[in-house]
């Protein structure tokens, strides 16, 4: 099930608020809980229980472990830092294992388990350094498995969720979360289903193409990836704090105008903020702090690497590899120039930034190296040619007309328009909010009831 | 406003709008599916794949007493010049028998009808697997709003105020402007046995995907019990591409030709009979698809073939009367 389907929208989050509110009521809270929890499980399955035991598996075994990090005395005590290096290494491996596996053989790559390994990670340390103080299994997994989050994120911390979803004020449904909530999840529904989905054509279009593309169709095909990632997974987001948002749950914000960042280490804290969190937190901290005397060349060495690291951790392909390695070279420059003091006007910095971004994004999109150096080449050489009109052919004219103003639409909204945050941030209830809602919510359903309507970028990740 | 005001002012206006347009579009049906669409007439705007499909399950057989099937090779055949029956070109631009299908079993589940005219190009068999996700029966309920209506919507306002040219006219047919300049057609058919001798174009191949051939087979055994008489054609080749492919052509009518019962009419273009239709360039666009001319040359002997068929029945069935 995802999120721009009409069976989530108009069926399962309706009856899953409505299901959750009403069983608050009853004196015993577990059982709101175990509907939740059921809930996540129908709606990560897609109705089939054969998608189950990965997911089952390895929260159960990181609940175990938890509990082990957790117990007050014992034997087990003097060995809470083996505990924790097990359950890391453990979580690693099971995560290499099915996500770098189908390498050698091939095996059925489980839904999120990038999000929901990650997140586990983080709890585990959580439990180790005291910042959680005592947990149970049913808690426990719809932290872990809570269906806003578990396939894509937010990637969310025990302390964001648990405390909100224990507190008694968060029981009873609350219409000013309904309200924004639904404001915000037709914000996001709007983004992915008309304008992700209206870049995609054009990104799918140039990046199938058989032969060289122009210097224009390079840039098209670039840019139209570019924005179709940013609205496919920004859009995902605000659809996943909407529906946390309804049912009392306030998640955090993964995307903050990230193309208005005027340096790399800028769009970084702009863009899939809660997976550079991690990464900053649990790995590149650790490696800086593990360093007897820090200095520029080592920091910009640790940042390299952390980010040949997430890039690699976004699928077993080169270009991955390459994508995560140019935003080290990127920022570890960036590091340096700041040392350095050295001064960049902002639509310099902007633009370079951006561009290089777009650039980076190539590889990050390419099928292999080959055809990503083909198309960087593209865009800045004439080889071939200014313009070619072919590969955008198979779009039909009609398409074309109706795309392009939407790529218009978003581009706009980018440069000038408020980013969701500052419209989740600005909401109030009135006329103008509600006329804008319906409108977005209509156009939203008009697109995703098509045909071209498309799962999410990250749900392969 | 409140929020409880905010809610309830959204559900009902979402409601209200969503269910107005779902009822704009049911009065205007443009693909002729929620209310009768005997009499209308509905030519092709927007994407050819949804609009053929979306007729086929009512437009089709409420006014059709035949259909023509087949590739973009058969796109441009205009059934009006078939006497005697009245034929939807349900042929599909760059369509494989996956793109057939579901037509047929449209309107074969509709319908039984009088005639099936069956276009065997290599191209059909070529390979499997639906091109693109525009025929499913998703598209029933988005011709109630989607997108892709939008577009056939946008696309009709356009060809109505002459902006653009409309494509296609309401029997299917792809309508073409006027025949090619002769010079232009050589240089293509001669740039195409070049590349065929080279063996870089994919105008010679003649495989055959064992799945298109097994959905091939469907198609015509359903056609077969589901209309009175099934005429099956091969188009002509243009006589400089077919005197290399000679051999693999042989080959390919004869697998197909394994698939055809003793009741079927099967019409080659490419027999001696017909060589100078295909040694008229005049006849081709290039080296596969005809000219308008050429269209209407290959109807022209498919109604007569036809028409001799129908006589010979009538004539069977009024001395069977006699007797």
């Amino acid at each position: 099930m995802t999120f721009n389907s009409l069976g989530y929208m108009f069926l399962f989050l309706p009856a899953v608020v409505a299901g959750y509110f009403l069983l608050s009521r009853a004196a015993d809270r577990r059982w709101s809980k175990l509907f939740l929890l059921a809930a996540s499980l129908v709606f990560y399955s897609g109705g089939r229980v054969a998608n189950l035991p990965v997911l089952v598996g390895s929260v159960a075994g990181n609940c175990l472990l938890a509990t082990w990090l957790l117990t007050p005395a014992g034997p087990i005590q003097r060995h809470r830092r083996a505990v924790l290096v097990t359950g890391i290494a453990a979580n690693v491996l099971f995560l290499c294992a099915f996500k770098y596996a189908g390498l050698l053989v091939h095996i059925a790559f489980p839904l999120g388990i990038s999000f929901f390994t990650i997140q586990q990670i983080m709890f585990l340390v959580d439990c180790y350094e005291g910042l959680v103080e005592d947990h149970n299994w049913l808690d426990y997994f719809v932290f872990a498995g809570l269906f806003p989050y578990v396939t894509m994120g937010p990637i969310v911390r025990w302390k964001q969720v648990v405390p909100q979803l224990n507190d008694p004020k968060g029981w009873r449904i609350d219409s000013d979360n309904v309200a924004a909530g639904l404001y915000v999840f037709v914000i996001g529904l709007f983004k992915k289903v008309v304008l992700a989905d209206s870049f995609f054509r054009w990104a799918d279009a140039g990046f199938s193409y058989a032969h060289p593309l122009s210097l224009a169709g390079g840039w098209i095909a670039a840019l139209a990836f570019t924005f179709q990632l940013y609205f496919d997974f920004s859009g995902y987001t605000d659809m996943a704090i909407g529906a946390g948002l309804m049912l009392n749950i306030k998640l955090p914000q993964n995307f903050n105008a990230p193309f208005r960042a005027l340096s790399i280490s800028d769009f970084w804290r702009r863009w899939h903020m809660t997976l550079t969190n991690f990464f900053t937190t649990y790995m590149y901290t650790p490696i800086i702090r593990s360093m007897a005397r820090i200095t520029t060349a080592k920091a910009m060495l640790a940042t390299f690497v952390v980010m040949v690291i997430i890039g690699f951790w976004h699928g077993a392909n080169w270009t991955f590899v390459v994508f995560g390695a140019l935003h080290g070279v990127a920022l570890a420059l960036n590091q340096l120039w700041k040392k350095l003091k050295w001064p960049m006007p902002a639509p310099l910095a902007w633009l370079s930034t951006f561009t290089f971004v777009v650039v980076a994004l190539v590889f990050f999109r390419a099928a292999s190296l080959a055809q990503a150096w083909q198309i960087v080449a593209s865009m800045f050489s004439l080889r071939g040619g200014l313009f070619n009109y072919e590969p955008w052919i198979g779009i039909g004219r009609v398409d074309q007309v109706l795309g392009i103003g939407w790529i218009l639409f978003g581009l706009a909204t980018q440069v000038r328009g408020k980013s969701s945050l500052e419209l989740q941030r600005a909401f109030r209830p009135s006329w103008a909010t509600v006329t804008a809602a319906v409108a977005l919510a209509v156009v939203a359903c008009i697109y995703a009831n098509g045909v071209v309507s498309r799962s999410f970028v990250y749900r392969d990740f | 406003m409140t929020s409880k005001r905010f809610l309830a002012v959204f559900a009902a206006g979402f409601s209200a709008v969503c269910a107005g347009l779902i009822a704009l579009n049911m009065v205007l049906d443009p693909y002729g599916l929620f209310r009768s669409s005997r009499t209308r007439s509905l030519p092709v705007y927007g994407e050819e794949r949804i609009a053929k499909y979306l007729y086929s399950m009512r437009y089709i057989p409420e006014n059709f007493d035949g259909i023509l099937l087949g590739s973009s090779v058969s796109d441009n055949l205009d059934p009006r010049q078939f006497h005697g029956y009245r034929i939807y070109n349900a042929s599909i631009n760059g369509g494989n028998v996956e793109d057939l299908r579901p037509i047929a079993e449209n309107v074969y589940g509709k319908s039984e009808l009088k005639l099936t005219l069956v276009c065997i190009h290599r191209y059909l068999t070529l390979d499997h697997g639906n091109k693109t996700d525009l025929m499913t029966p998703r598209q029933y309920w988005g011709a109630l709003g989607s997108p892709q209506l939008l577009a056939a919507y946008l696309s009709g306002l356009a060809i109505r105020r002459g902006v653009v040219h409309g494509e296609y006219d309401d029997m299917g047919t792809l309508r073409e402007s006027a025949d090619p300049d002769s010079a232009v057609v050589r240089r293509t058919i001669d740039k195409a046995v070049g590349d065929i001798q080279r063996g870089q174009a994919s105008v010679g191949n003649y495989s055959i995907d064992p799945v298109a051939l097994a959905g091939l087979n469907r198609i015509l055994t359903t056609a077969r019990h589901r209309s009175r008489r099934m005429l099956v054609f091969y188009p002509p080749i243009p006589a400089s591409v077919f005197a290399i492919r000679r051999a693999e052509f042989a080959r390919y009518r004869e697998t197909v030709g394994s698939l055809l019962g003793p009741g079927d009419v099967v019409v080659d273009f490419n027999d001696p009979s017909h060589s100078g239709l295909r040694e008229d360039l005049l006849n081709f666009q290039d080296a596969v698809h005809l000219s308008k001319s050429g269209a209407a040359a290959v109807m022209s002997e498919l109604s007569g073939t036809v028409a001799a068929l129908d006589a010979r029945s009538s004539a069977v069935v009024a001395r069977a009367g006699e007797n």
